[in-house]
């Protein structure tokens, strides 16, 4: 399985020249699996990226066919859409995939994505084909050779976390998600006054560790350093310590650091990434920051520079 | 009068450093008169650095007009510190007579199943939202500001913005074919100090979108000229577009006898008009 990092960045997109090394285009991963097969993370900017090179291929002619899995619909992990090219040949199918919500059916948000008052074209008028699949928390599926499991992670609305198997090798990408014993976000969740709480973190702490068990590379959202999270752990996010710890936990090979701050700069990402490799000195997992451009092969862990290839 | 650029770029925002030059930040202009009063215009993320790095209006005031509001001129607005600070109090100004209201489009944008924020009622500042016609002068916090109706995929309004005798025309989404809202467009820049005008794509792009509202590099200089106006700006710059491209047209354009002083709009650079 080989993972490219299209867009690392969390809230919003930036395109400031402090922000060039990590990247300023918010959340994208695109996965290969063994048998070539493409498989999406998220919408965000990054996925631009990814439509550019696809164009070159199949989807030009209007015969690519992908998938997305989407974390949650806030619009630094869907707005990119918008430009994503290849949505707008007649011919390409894609399938999207997010949690099932209570108050409102994934339908009715792709259409206020593309609600005319937002975007020239309509949902229903986008030239490709585009199936939603909602998808409950917990829920496991197969998409050609990948096998996924999902859980509900700690932010506001429901956001799902990722273990994706392609039967070689487990990639687990976890974010958004803020710590799950100071407060609960999640839609459903317990109050943290209720008395049954303690037990709910607790089985909560063994899905997330399930999820990430001995995965070949675990994604973990660290939008926030020690110092930037005080006062805003309810904005539903962690730190790397917070990762460091779940992978422990979870027997995980290898961290990387993701969702950046916005309002971090290069130095304070490369700050952030010796901090987290000092913390982790004596465990057996390597972390690293995530960064544009980044590709990491599975199970070898081996990291490249290198751009998506689907012709 | 004086404006500063926080977002040139169209579409979609495209970070990294084949864009350092001519930035990446979608759509944003802050104008300021000489007694320090401020508007701004659009609110793509170029607003979002405006919010943290320049200091706040006076008296926390805002007054943001709005060409239209496709994702590329508003999104930013949802991260715009001063919607945070209880002391803002921020007017919004948009085209009227879109199917909804102005109140329901941003309600929307901060809906909870896309933003943390989860409503316009949790936004700290007094916001307001003001409707305005199409062929219009409105006085806006010491400006005199006009507008036209332009020839874009949705209902978009140009503008004319006066103050200390000069004159900052914003001319962004527009097709600047031949068409009646190109001659309101021309009436509306006649003789204007800067021009700021939508150059999306170069002339053979232009041809393979003509119905995308956008206009070619060609056409906007061909309003500029014909409109008379003393300086021209192209921006709303295709993401695709990057610096190579833009320095290289750039270099073209400055080596032809010209007589305007025409530019490639360049994020955060500060002009006196």
């Amino acid at each position: 399985m080989k993972i490219f990092f299209n867009g690392v960045r969390g809230s919003y997109p930036i395109a400031y020249p402090d922000n060039i090394e990590f990247g300023g285009n918010t959340t994208n991963i695109s996965i290969l699996g063994k048998n070539k097969e493409l498989l999406m993370i998220d919408g965000g900017t990054g996925i631009r990226t990814v439509g550019r090179i696809l164009m070159q291929g199949k989807c030009r002619q209007g015969q690519g066919k992908g998938h997305i899995l989407i974390t949650h619909t806030h619009w630094d992990h869907i707005l990119g859409l918008l430009s994503f090219t290849p949505f707008f040949v007649e011919g390409n199918v894609f399938h999207i995939y997010a949690a099932r919500t209570e108050c409102v059916s994934l339908k009715k948000i792709f259409e206020g994505l593309y609600d005319k008052d937002f975007f020239p074209v309509a949902f229903k008028d986008l030239p490709a084909k585009i199936v939603l699949h909602e998808i409950n928390p917990g829920q496991s599926f197969t998409i050609d050779d990948f096998t996924i499991m999902t859980m509900q992670l700690n932010h506001p609305n429901t956001t799902l976390g990722y273990r994706i198997s392609d039967g070689e090798s487990i990639f687990t990408f976890i974010t958004d998600t803020a710590r799950i014993h100071v407060v609960p976000l999640g839609e459903g969740f317990l109050s943290i006054d209720d008395p049954h709480y303690n037990e709910f973190v607790e089985s909560y702490e063994k899905r997330i560790t399930d999820l990430a068990h001995k995965a070949d590379l675990l994604v973990y959202d660290t939008h926030f350093r020690e110092e930037s999270i005080k006062g805003r752990e309810h904005w539903g996010h962690s730190t790397p310590k917070d990762g460091i710890r779940i992978a422990e936990m979870a027997e995980a090979r290898q961290l990387i650091l993701f969702h950046h701050d916005p309002d971090e700069k290069d130095n304070d990402t490369r700050e952030k990434e010796r901090i987290a490799k000092d913390i982790a000195k004596d465990k057996n997992f390597d972390v690293y920051a995530a960064y544009e451009g980044l590709c990491v092969e599975l199970p070898s862990l081996k990291h490249n520079k290198e751009e998506l290839n689907c012709k | 009068m004086q404006i500063k650029i926080w977002g040139t770029r169209g579409v979609t925002v495209s970070p990294g450093k084949s864009t350092k030059i001519y930035g990446g930040n979608t759509t944003c202009i802050q104008v300021f008169s000489e007694n320090g009063n401020e508007l701004l215009v659009d609110a793509g993320t170029g607003i979002i650095r405006r919010g943290k790095e320049a200091k706040p209006a006076p008296d926390k005031r805002y007054h943001i007009l709005f060409s239209h509001t496709h994702l590329d001129h508003i999104s930013g607005f949802v991260f715009f510190l001063p919607i945070q600070d209880p002391e803002s109090h921020i007017t919004i100004y948009s085209p009227e007579g879109t199917e909804k209201n102005l109140l329901d489009i941003f309600e929307n944008l901060f809906q909870e199943q896309y933003s943390p924020l989860r409503s316009l009622k949790n936004v700290a500042a007094k916001i307001d939202f003001q409707p305005l016609f199409e062929s219009e002068d409105y006085i806006i916090d010491g400006f005199k500001v006009s507008t036209v109706l332009t020839d874009h995929t949705t209902k978009t309004l140009g503008y004319r913005i006066e103050a200390d005798e000069k004159s900052f025309c914003m001319i962004t989404d527009h097709n600047a074919r031949p068409s009646v809202y190109n001659d309101r467009v021309l009436e509306l820049c006649k003789d204007c100090d800067l021009l700021m005008h939508d150059a999306q794509f170069s002339d053979e792009e232009y041809t393979k979108r003509l119905s995308y509202g956008h206009s070619s590099i060609s056409l906007a200089i061909s309003n500029g000229i014909s409109a008379n106006c003393r300086n021209l700006l192209l921006f709303h710059h295709d993401p695709s577009h990057e610096d190579a491209y833009l320095e290289k047209v750039e270099a073209e354009i400055k080596g032809k006898k010209n007589d305007m002083n025409i530019s490639i709009a360049k994020e955060t650079s500060l002009i006196e008009v």
